[in-house]
């Protein structure tokens, strides 16, 4: 697993860790591996894992079949399952060749009650995930609805009470955002560097060293340390 | 837990199941803040990655509308908790708490919390847990409701948006 650590340090889903947390985290979580097409899990299906997309991507569908996003390298689908014992109301699939690292529901259950040390970093990183993604969620319940605010409150007795009031729609105007820009080698990853991992798959089997990959690339030698993905061998 | 100048939070709900050990090292971590009335309580960056639990008296929550005016977003009263949110991802908050008469808090901000992981590793994973069961919650019903909205079917708090809005939107909320 330690040859992969370079790898797993560009994905968001590690960011911030030490060298040995990740490595600890990694070597706990089952490896899955989906096929192009293979259906991870499906609406009805019984509440259960989240997965850490590690490679590859994963479409989430609705429940009437339309795609409703794309879960990149670094990213994870079912967060909010882990705590919810309803059956599954989304789907997803394997686009291209997957793999993925499991956050088995029984195991994180088990990491809530603190008795090994790793223990609190996985919480600490779920946490940090829904976090993320619950803040998207009230940008984007404002944009698609003015009218509705998202609570701000997670556990205020009453919920019910909490009030949302309507207000003048003309006054809302979504603020363009601001473009962060990024080198290269700084860049979170992307569906893109999905197709530049492609070249990478297709140099190995070609049989080509990780060297002459990188330069299938780039064209030139570069330094394996800005692209660390770039030192990942499949199979 | 009894905090220093007795703000006394234990039954809020934010902490249930915690033990007394737990609350010892909240105790620790945490401190105890109280605010006039009218008091901003958080704006912005103002303890903008601080999370909050009322101890006694109220905050108001508004958002900032482009005109200058504020809409009442939410009214908390003791027992309440908010801003967990903030403190796990460190973005600046958009919008603006006030303290409706004098309020007492126990606040945790990002440098307690830091310290809540590496000294009570165990405190700090039964907070984490609570906070992420209650966003979890939060995240469920949205979803439900984004989903929804996909597949053509009205809800009655999310009915609005082109299908490229929505569609662009959505890749944003589940990670694209």
């Amino acid at each position: 697993m330690k040859n992969f650590l370079p790898y797993l340090k560009t994905l968001a889903f590690f960011e911030g860790l030490r060298d040995a947390e990740i490595l600890g985290l990694a070597e706990r979580f089952p490896r899955r591996r989906l096929a192009d097409g293979e259906v991870l899990y499906e609406v009805g299906d019984p509440a259960g894992s989240a997965f850490v997309v590690v490679r590859g991507q994963i479409e989430v569908l609705s429940e009437g079949g339309q795609r409703i996003s794309v879960a990149a390298a670094g990213d994870v689908v079912g967060l909010h399952e882990l705590f919810r014992d309803e059956p599954r109301n989304l789907t997803t699939r394997a686009i291209g060749e997957t793999g993925l690292f499991e956050i088995d529901r029984a195991v994180f259950a088990e990491a809530c009650e603190a008795r090994q040390p790793l223990d609190v970093v996985l919480v600490d990183r779920v946490a940090h995930f829904l976090a993320v993604k619950l803040r998207q969620m009230d940008g984007i319940l404002e944009e698609v609805d003015p009218h509705v605010h998202a609570p701000v409150a997670v556990h205020a007795p009453k919920v019910d009470a909490l009030e949302f009031k309507s207000h003048d729609r003309s006054a809302d105007k979504v603020a363009p955002r601001p473009v962060k820009k990024r080198r290269w080698w700084q860049r979170k990853r992307t569906a893109d560097d999905e197709l530049q991992d492609r070249i990478t798959e297709l140099a190995d089997k070609a049989g080509l060293t990780e060297i002459d990959s990188v330069k299938v690339r780039y064209g030139s030698e570069q330094p394996l340390h800005n692209n660390p993905s770039s030192m990942i061998r499949r199979g | 837990m009894v905090m220093s100048q007795e703000v006394d939070i234990r039954g809020a709900r934010v902490f249930s199941g915690l033990t007394p050990d737990d609350f010892d090292a909240l105790a620790q971590a945490g401190r105890r803040e109280s605010y006039r009335p009218g008091e901003t309580v958080f704006s912005g960056n103002l303890r903008a990655q601080s999370f909050f639990v009322i101890a006694d008296g109220g905050v108001e929550v508004y958002r900032r509308e482009i005109d200058g005016s504020q809409t009442v977003l939410a009214r908390l009263g003791r027992g309440a908790a908010f801003g967990e949110a903030a403190l796990l991802d460190g973005r600046p908050r958009k919008a603006l708490g006030i303290a409706k008469g004098t309020t007492t808090c126990w606040v945790l901000d990002a440098g307690g919390l830091a310290r809540l992981r590496a000294e009570q590793p165990v405190a700090a994973t039964h907070l984490l847990a609570n906070l992420a069961r209650g966003m979890a919650y939060r995240l469920n019903r949205a979803s439900t409701q984004a989903t929804r909205v996909v597949d053509g079917r009205r809800t009655d708090s999310f009915s609005h948006g082109s299908s490229g809005v929505r569609r662009s939107l959505l890749d944003r909320l589940f990670g694209r």
